[in-house]
């Protein structure tokens, strides 16, 4: 090796990085260390959401159709009573 | 937890040296070089499972701050790419003290394209042979060589030109 070499040697040495270097380093390592938020735990718990909210309405759609028909037979109901007791005052 | 066992904090005291060098000496700038050197043990952190041997995670650090170091120059593009035979000469009186002539060595190694600019630092920071530079830097043996060569060469003309030897 010649004194260029030597000199290059030297210049090229190896630095201490600042101090606190690896302590912050091995703290931004920690923090990664910590469990993501994971996506698909939100997805699935937004699916759930809406898959309820469908179920819900359905139900409530279902509800809604069964007092219609049942005020309807009641309605229907009234109405052949009441024809039902003309006619026998029509009879002789 | 790592095959090898190997502790993630005990590994950063003690390759920071290294790996920030390997940095410092490329870009020249140490808040950069202290950026990337923090990049390449978090890279270093997430990857620790694959990690075989101390000597493979030397291995692996220098090959990764080499790679960043590099990608850090390209992204940034701060520094303008300029031959060696480009750089204007600084102001260095015959028979300059040592730190003189280092601060001059190193900022004429800063001043070398990209490839020829790690492969200096590879053997004269890590002192590594062709051999080993070339497998970091999956370069050919043979332009590994030329690399050194070359860079010495221009390197002991810029210093004999200011009377500063470069036998």
């Amino acid at each position: 090796m010649d004194s260029l070499e030597q000199d290059l040697k030297r210049a090229m040495a190896r630095r201490e990085p600042p101090p606190g270097f690896a302590e912050r380093v091995a703290a931004q390592a920690a923090r990664t260390r910590r469990p993501a938020p994971r996506r698909w735990l939100a997805a699935a718990a937004m699916l759930v959401l809406m898959a309820g909210g469908a179920a819900g309405y359905r139900w409530h759609q279902g509800m809604v159709a069964k007092q219609r028909v049942l005020l309807a037979v009641k309605i229907a109901g009234g109405t052949l009573y009441r024809v039902q007791a003309r006619v026998k005052e029509m009879r002789p | 937890m790592p095959r090898s066992g190997l502790d993630f904090d005990s590994l950063v005291r003690q390759h920071q040296a290294m790996v920030f060098s390997l940095a410092w000496h490329f870009l020249h700038d140490r808040a950069v070089a202290q950026e990337v050197a923090q990049d390449v043990f978090l890279a270093l952190h997430r990857n620790l499972a694959k990690i075989e041997s101390p000597e493979h995670a030397q291995f692996w650090l220098r090959k990764t701050a080499a790679r960043r170091a590099i990608d850090e120059v390209r992204r940034r593009k701060r520094r303008s790419q300029v031959a060696l035979e480009e750089v204007a000469e600084p102001a260095a009186p015959t028979g300059a003290p040592d730190p003189m002539l280092d601060a001059l060595l190193r900022r004429l190694i800063a001043a070398l394209p990209e490839a020829p600019r790690m492969v200096m630092i590879l053997r004269y920071q890590e002192d590594l042979d062709p051999a080993a530079i070339a497998g970091v830097l999956d370069m050919p043996l043979g332009t590994v060589k030329s690399h050194l060569q070359r860079s010495l060469a221009l390197l002991r003309e810029k210093l004999q030109r200011r009377g500063l030897g470069g036998t």
